[in-house]
C-alpha cells in the first residue's frame, strides 16, 4: 500500500505567518485543512495518506473540528480509510473525542504499533 | 458634573458589581472618576474588568491610581497602566516601565484578532508547567488543558464579541476562602455579549423566556451557538468540562446575568439574574491547588 506523509507542524508553520507550535484558532484550522485538502486531491486513488500530529503542541477544540472532524467527514463521504491520524498526544486525542462525538463518530486504533487512528461511525 | 465611583478596597469579580450598580444609573457620556486610592489588591478580572469599563464610556473616564506604593506597584507589574493610559485619565503617578512578576502568568493582553490567541498561548506555555505542575500539583496533562481552556475563552471574544477585549493569568494564594494557592484566568470585553450574539443567528426559534440568563444557560451549557456549523459551540462546553475535573471554577457574566458552575469549595449561585447592566462578557476561570484527600 502506498503511502504519503504529511507532518502537521510543517503545514501550521506554511499555513500561518508566525513561528507557532500550537493549533488554536477556527482560522488557523482552516488553514490547515486546506492546505491538507489540496494535498489530497493531488494524489492517487489508493494512496494511504498518513497525516502526523507529532510536532503540534497543544490543539484546541476548534481546529479539531476544523481539521479532523472536517477532513473525516469529507473522507467518509469518499473514500472511507483514506486518511490516517498519527503522533497524537493524549490532549489531541481528548480534543478530537469531543468534537467527533458531536458529529456521531469516534477515533480507533489502527496499527498500535505506529500509535495511528482512523476515524469511524458509531 | 462628575461622577464619583469607589473602587472597593479589594476588587474581585464579587466586589466589582459595586462599581457596576452606580455606574448602570449613567449615561455613556457622562462624566466619571474612578477613585482606586484606597485600594490594596485586584484579581485579573478586577483589572480586566476596568480596562473594559473605560471602553464602554463614550468620554474619557478619569482614573485616581491608588495611593499605597505595593499596591500601584503590582499593577503595573501585571500591565494595567500600560493600557490603562489610552483608555483613562490617570490621576497620580505610576512607576515607568515594567519589570517581571512571578506570579503573572500572563500580563494583561489585549486580544483582538486570531493571531493575538495564538500569541497568548504561546507566552503561557512557557510558564504554565512550572506553575500548574510545581505549585498547584496537577498532573503534567494538565498544562495543555489549561491552554486549551485559555485559547477557548478568548476565542470567545474573536469569534463573538465584535470587539477587542482583555486577557490576563495569575496566581496567588487565595487564603481567606479556600487556604490554597489557585490560578486566575479572566477574559473580559465590552462586546454584543451573549444574548445579542445568539439572537443573531438566522432562524433563532423564539422562546416565551428570552433574556441573559436564558442565553447564557444556551451558550456555556448546551453549547448552542450563532453559527449553522454543526462543530461549533463546543469550546466554552469543553472548556467547563475540563474545569470540572480540577474541582475548578467558572463563571460567566453578560448583560444583567451571571452564570457558575461551581465546584465544592465554593458558595456561590449556580445562576444570579437582574445585575446591573454591563456590555459584553466576562469570564473567570479559577482552578485550585490539588489537595489529596
Amino acid at each position: 500500500m502506498m503511502k504519503q506523509h504529511i507532518d502537521v507542524g510543517d503545514v501550521l508553520r506554511l499555513a500561518v505567518s508566525g513561528n507557532y507550535s500550537n493549533l488554536v484558532t477556527r482560522p488557523t484550522g482552516v488553514a490547515v485543512r486546506a492546505y491538507i485538502e489540496a494535498q489530497l486531491r493531488s494524489t492517487d486513488d489508493g494512496v494511504v495518506t498518513v497525516i502526523d500530529f507529532s510536532r503540534v503542541g497543544m490543539m484546541d477544540f476548534s481546529c479539531a473540528d476544523e481539521i479532523v472532524a472536517k477532513l473525516v467527514l469529507q473522507q467518509e463521504l469518499a473514500q472511507p480509510s483514506r486518511v490516517v491520524f498519527s503522533g497524537l498526544s493524549e490532549s489531541h486525542l481528548e480534543a478530537i473525542d469531543v468534537v467527533l462525538e458531536r458529529h456521531g463518530m469516534s477515533l480507533v486504533s489502527h496499527e498500535a504499533d505506529t500509535n495511528s487512528y482512523i476515524a469511524v461511525a458509531h | 458634573m462628575t461622577t464619583v465611583i469607589t473602587v472597593p478596597p479589594s476588587l474581585d469579580d464579587a466586589t466589582f458589581e459595586q462599581i457596576l450598580d452606580p455606574l448602570s444609573r449613567l449615561a455613556p457620556d457622562d462624566k466619571l472618576l474612578l477613585d482606586a486610592r484606597h485600594a490594596r489588591w485586584a484579581s485579573p478580572y478586577g483589572l480586566t474588568a476596568l480596562l473594559t469599563l473605560a471602553q464602554t464610556r463614550l468620554s474619557r473616564p478619569a482614573f485616581a491610581v491608588p495611593e499605597a506604593s505595593d499596591t500601584v506597584s503590582y499593577w503595573a507589574r501585571t500591565g494595567f497602566f500600560a493600557h490603562a493610559a489610552d483608555l483613562f485619565e490617570l490621576k497620580g503617578s505610576v512607576p515607568r516601565g515594567r519589570q517581571n512578576e512571578s506570579s503573572v502568568l500572563l500580563e494583561i493582553t489585549p486580544v483582538v484578532g486570531s493571531e493575538d490567541v495564538h500569541t497568548v498561548v504561546e507566552k503561557v506555555q512557557q510558564k504554565a508547567q512550572a506553575i500548574l505542575v510545581n505549585e498547584l500539583k496537577l498532573d503534567a496533562a494538565a498544562t495543555m488543558r489549561f491552554t486549551m481552556a485559555l485559547s477557548e475563552t478568548c476565542q470567545n471574544i474573536v469569534e463573538h464579541a465584535q470587539r477587542g477585549g482583555w486577557v490576563a493569568v495569575q496566581t496567588y494564594r487565595w487564603q481567606k476562602r479556600l487556604g490554597r494557592r489557585v490560578v486566575v484566568i479572566a477574559v473580559c470585553d465590552a462586546g454584543i455579549g451573549f444574548r445579542a450574539s445568539l439572537e443573531s443567528a438566522p432562524g433563532r426559534p423564539r422562546s416565551d423566556r428570552w433574556d441573559d440568563g436564558m442565553a447564557l444557560e444556551e451558550a456555556v451549557m448546551r453549547g448552542v451557538t450563532r453559527f449553522r456549523d454543526s462543530g461549533r459551540g463546543q469550546g466554552l462546553a469543553g472548556v467547563r468540562r475540563f474545569i470540572a475535573k480540577w474541582d475548578g471554577k467558572f463563571a460567566v457574566r453578560s448583560g444583567t446575568a451571571r452564570l457558575a458552575i461551581m465546584p465544592t469549595w465554593d458558595e456561590d449561585v449556580p445562576l444570579t439574574e437582574n445585575l446591573p447592566a454591563f456590555p459584553g462578557s466576562q469570564i473567570q476561570i479559577t482552578i485550585p491547588e490539588r489537595v489529596d484527600r
